[in-house]
């Protein structure tokens, strides 16, 4: 059984500080207001970034969520 | 690049000399011979905790090394009076002196200082509650009575931190900031206007004392919809800056309050009386006059825990007068800071006018936030040179830091008045204003992400980023687009710690039309 994942940006939320985009630029990138989005889905070797990005991001906007792939 | 200039080990994340004083320790290191062995370095230790040195010398605990460098200081006060007299010049002359990571001798609690941005990211942003922000009150007793009488978001830690930092999160996005963005505009005209009494007379005025007359208000009534009275605004600014006096003089940087609740005099029980009374009734009127405005007291009626229930009365007002605090006096000094620096530089000044022009005359909207980027780097610059003294957190359990012992309630500081000058992230000259420092996305790109700190960062970040942004933006545009503010001839602006970092003695402007 493996385990896959997505990353979400909720925009509502996102003040806009800037550090997912500038510590991942891989992942993240700079809304013309300064918020955050997602360049693309996140593959399974950006799931450390994208963790650490979930963790230092101060608005709490970044989430990681995990499914369980029952296939596998 | 400006970090390969620079020779010490701290790319490693040790400070000069720590890989080695690892290495070295000995037998001298624990035991009673440590005891003795600290007195090489801090002579003066069993003075400032006495029943500790007896402890350590008659059970053979001993004291962790090796020590961090730093000051001698006195006996029993150890470094408290330098500290307290010029906190800014007193950091950066120890940085100077002792590196990355010194020790500053105090009563009570030892002061680890740590600069460097990767340091400063191990203790401040770890998500395990190894180090706290209110580590004195952490404790169950301190908590169940906190419990009894309001916890602000900052008084809490952990999973309770995180659930209360979601419910008022919403507050600071971007759909809530839209809401009340035009509130925000709408006062700061209003008030800006009033300016015009002072226009072409030549008369000199505090700007900095000016500045939470326009701020305050606006707050308020994005927070209340509601306008609150004049009367009522001089006391919440004086019950806010009371309570800012008490956190600060804690901290040995402040005289103390007066604590002494004597009929006619402001003191601190008054003002703590005085604010949490207000709120309570602007609760008590919104809950039985209830509306359906996107308002900040809004959305904190509806915020709810993960089970449903909602913010007890006492947590309301604690984050009422938190968000209040950290709301309006924090954008005062920066912003004063802002125009104290910008004003000096007629090219930035320039610059500013022109991008201000894009708006042709209107009051801004969100929407014109992304157009006014070098307003956001002018503030942004006027905030690295503002730099606070210290900002700090209690270590919660024993723990290392750059190979040196950090022992359980070590306070572990970092002084960003230090870190915002320091030329491997700003270059030769760190004082100079610049605010290409913030708009040149290369020089961003260049430098570790808290080589600038002006919003803290880790679990505690400022909630209120975007919209203290939001706030300078609207009030550099809505200046400039009225008038032109001159500083008094070879004026230099000093800094004070006032909690915040405030200009001493004001910001003498004055004001002709633009």
């Amino acid at each position: 059984m493996t385990a896959e994942f997505s990353v979400t940006v909720d925009d509502d939320v996102c003040m806009g500080a800037g550090y997912c985009y500038s510590s991942y630029p891989e992942l993240f990138t700079a809304n013309s207001d300064d918020t955050s989005r997602l360049n693309a889905p996140a593959s399974s070797n950006s799931i450390d970034e994208a963790e650490k990005a979930s963790r230092i991001c101060p608005s709490g906007a970044i989430e990681v969520h995990y499914r369980k792939d029952t296939t596998a | 690049m400006i970090q390969d200039s620079v020779s010490r080990t701290v790319g490693t994340g040790l400070p000069a000399g720590a890989t080695d004083a690892a290495e070295q320790r000995d037998r001298w290191s624990t035991g009673r011979r440590s005891v003795l062995a600290s007195l090489g370095d801090d002579p003066f230790w069993p003075t400032r905790k006495p029943l500790r040195a007896a402890f350590s010398l008659a059970t053979g605990w001993g004291r962790d090394r090796p020590i961090p460098p730093g000051p001698i200081g006195l006996p029993v006060l150890g470094s408290v009076i330098p500290m307290a007299r010029d906190p800014f010049t007193f950091f950066q002359d120890c940085h100077r002196k002792y590196g990355d990571i010194y020790r500053v001798p105090l009563p009570v609690h030892p002061l680890v200082m740590v600069n460097h941005p990767d340091l400063t990211s191990y203790y401040m942003e770890n998500t395990e509650q190894k180090y706290s922000m209110t580590g004195p009150i952490q404790g169950r007793l301190a908590q169940r009575l906190l419990s009894k009488v309001g916890s602000p978001v900052q008084s809490l830690e952990g999973t309770r931190l995180r659930e209360r930092r979601r419910m008022l999160m919403p507050l600071f996005g971007k759909k809530h900031l839209a809401h009340v963005s035009d509130t925000f505009a709408e006062v700061f005209v209003e008030q800006i206007e009033k300016w015009v009494q002072w226009a072409g007379t030549g008369q000199e005025i505090d700007l900095q004392h000016e500045l939470p007359n326009v701020t305050l208000p606006a707050f308020l009534r994005s927070m209340f919809s509601t306008s609150i009275t004049d009367k009522e605004i001089r006391e919440v600014d004086i019950d806010i800056r009371m309570g800012m006096r008490s956190i600060g003089s804690a901290l040995f940087m402040m005289r103390p309050p007066n604590l002494l609740p004597l009929p006619g005099t402001e003191n601190a029980p008054r003002s703590v009386t005085r604010i949490a009374l207000l709120c309570r009734r602007l609760i008590k009127e919104r809950r039985a006059n209830p509306t359906d405005k996107p308002d900040l007291l809004n959305v904190l009626l509806d915020a709810r825990y993960s089970d449903g229930s909602p913010l007890t009365d006492g947590d309301l007002i604690m984050e009422l007068t938190g968000l209040i605090g950290g709301g309006y006096e924090t954008v005062v000094a920066s912003l004063s800071w802002t125009l104290a620096l910008l004003l000096a530089q007629p090219d930035h000044l320039d610059r500013l006018y022109s991008e201000i022009d894009l708006l042709q005359g209107g009051a801004p909207t969100t929407e014109d936030l992304p157009r006014l980027k070098w307003a956001k780097a002018c503030f942004d610059e006027g905030q690295r040179l503002q730099g606070g003294p210290i900002n700090l957190r209690y270590a919660m359990v024993d723990d290392e830091i750059g190979g040196y012992p950090i022992p359980k309630y070590t306070m572990v500081g970092t002084s960003l008045y230090v870190v915002h000058r320091d030329p491997r992230w700003w270059g030769d000259t760190p004082d100079a204003y610049d605010p290409l420092h913030f708009h040149d996305e290369e020089r961003v790109k260049a430098r570790p992400r808290l080589a600038f700190q002006a919003f803290g960062t880790g679990p505690h970040h400022c909630m209120g980023t975007g919209m203290a942004y939001m706030n300078a933006q609207y009030l550099l545009a809505i200046i400039f687009q009225r008038y032109r503010l001159q500083l008094r001839p070879g004026w230099v602006p000093r800094h004070q710690f006032t909690f915040s970092t405030t200009i001493k003695n004001g910001l003498p402007v004055t004001i002709t039309r633009a």
